[in-house]
């Protein structure tokens, strides 16, 4: 089957900012996304966990697929928003099948 | 601490204890009921209207200087529509709506569960602020926690001085004095992660919740009905 080459960014990022950082994809040109929620960690501000949070808070993982050429462009949108923020921007290669979607 | 973090972190006690915590102001609604104390209906129209307040001032208070505490686009929306203001004027418009009648016909459904549901409520609530004690050891000082405790005691004083000073019943000056003597843990905390990122949120989730909240549910509200009795002869 024919594939092609992409990028795989995944961004944990703070609850409360879940639907800003959103939105930076989708200016970014970004197809489609994946949110997924996360149970716990452990970083530079030590462990957490959910245990003793309520309401918008907590973490969340979004994960998109995008092709090379525009990695640069989400990678500054995003990265202008976590930049303040906990958070962590990662990217893999990846590839994809049905490159017309991404 | 340098004047600018002293202005970060007076601005954000100012979000968390100039906002309000609705579980302490159901608590305190109920208690009263109990004693057969009336207070006004339009209290809960006061509670409201301090959603919002608290937040933008210290917004305000900490962006004076540019160091931080950056209104967003859409963060003020986000502040005046939150889903608790939503739903608190939309349940006035219901209730202007539909009157007595309205309510008698969902009165199983809405009134005769409440006490239970409010009991199930606070134990869920006495768990989360277990577990988030025991996360967050370490992270108070005393001067905090002392600070969870004085505060609200502070604060219901203030709101004890203007509840007499606009002339509310004993009800109201009470809830009006619980009102000033909670904290937020929920809408603020929110608020501040996305606009003062730099507060350390395990310090003012650990204040309002563990500390400030059990607090006023245990000692505060009694305190507060006996000290508004007091002053106004009961």
């Amino acid at each position: 089957m024919k594939m092609i080459p992409a990028k795989r960014v995944e961004i944990v990022i703070e609850k409360p900012l879940e639907s800003r950082l959103t939105e930076a994809l989708t200016k970014a040109d970004v197809t489609g996304y994946t949110v997924i929620p996360v149970r716990g960690g452990s970083g530079r501000s030590g462990p957490w966990t959910p245990e003793g949070q309520i309401g918008r808070a907590g973490m969340v993982m979004v994960v998109c697929l995008i092709k090379p050429e525009r990695l640069d462009a989400l990678l500054e949108s995003a990265f202008s928003l976590v930049e303040r923020h906990i958070g962590v921007i990662s990217v893999t290669d990846a590839s994809v099948l049905r490159a017309e979607r991404f | 601490m340098p004047v600018q973090d002293l202005r970060k972190f007076g601005g954000l006690n100012m979000a968390i204890f100039g906002h309000f915590s609705a579980i302490p102001n159901v608590c305190d609604r109920t208690v009263l009921e109990g004693r057969a104390i009336s207070a006004e209906g339009y209290m809960v129209a006061v509670a409201a209207a301090m959603e919002a307040p608290a937040i933008l001032s210290a917004l305000w208070l900490v962006s004076r200087d540019g160091s931080g505490g950056r209104m967003e686009p859409g963060l003020m929306r986000e502040i005046m529509l939150n889903g608790c203001i939503v739903l608190l004027v939309g349940s006035f418009a219901i209730g202007i709506l539909t009157g007595t009648k309205g309510l008698t016909e969902i009165a199983p459904f809405i009134v005769s569960p409440f006490k239970g549901v409010l009991c199930l409520f606070l134990l869920d609530m006495g768990l989360i602020a277990g577990r988030g004690l025991r996360q967050s050891r370490g992270v108070l000082g005393l001067g905090a926690v002392l600070f969870g405790v004085v505060m609200p005691l502070a604060g219901s004083m203030i709101g004890l001085v203007f509840a007499m000073m606009i002339g509310l019943s004993l009800g109201g000056i009470v809830l009006l004095m619980v009102l000033a003597a909670s904290a937020s843990y929920i809408a603020v905390p929110a608020a501040m992660r996305v606009a003062l990122p730099e507060a350390n949120p395990a310090l003012y989730l650990t204040l309002s919740l563990g500390v400030t909240f059990p607090f006023n549910l245990t000692l505060g509200i009694p305190l507060y009905v006996a000290i508004a009795t007091q002053v106004t002869g009961g």
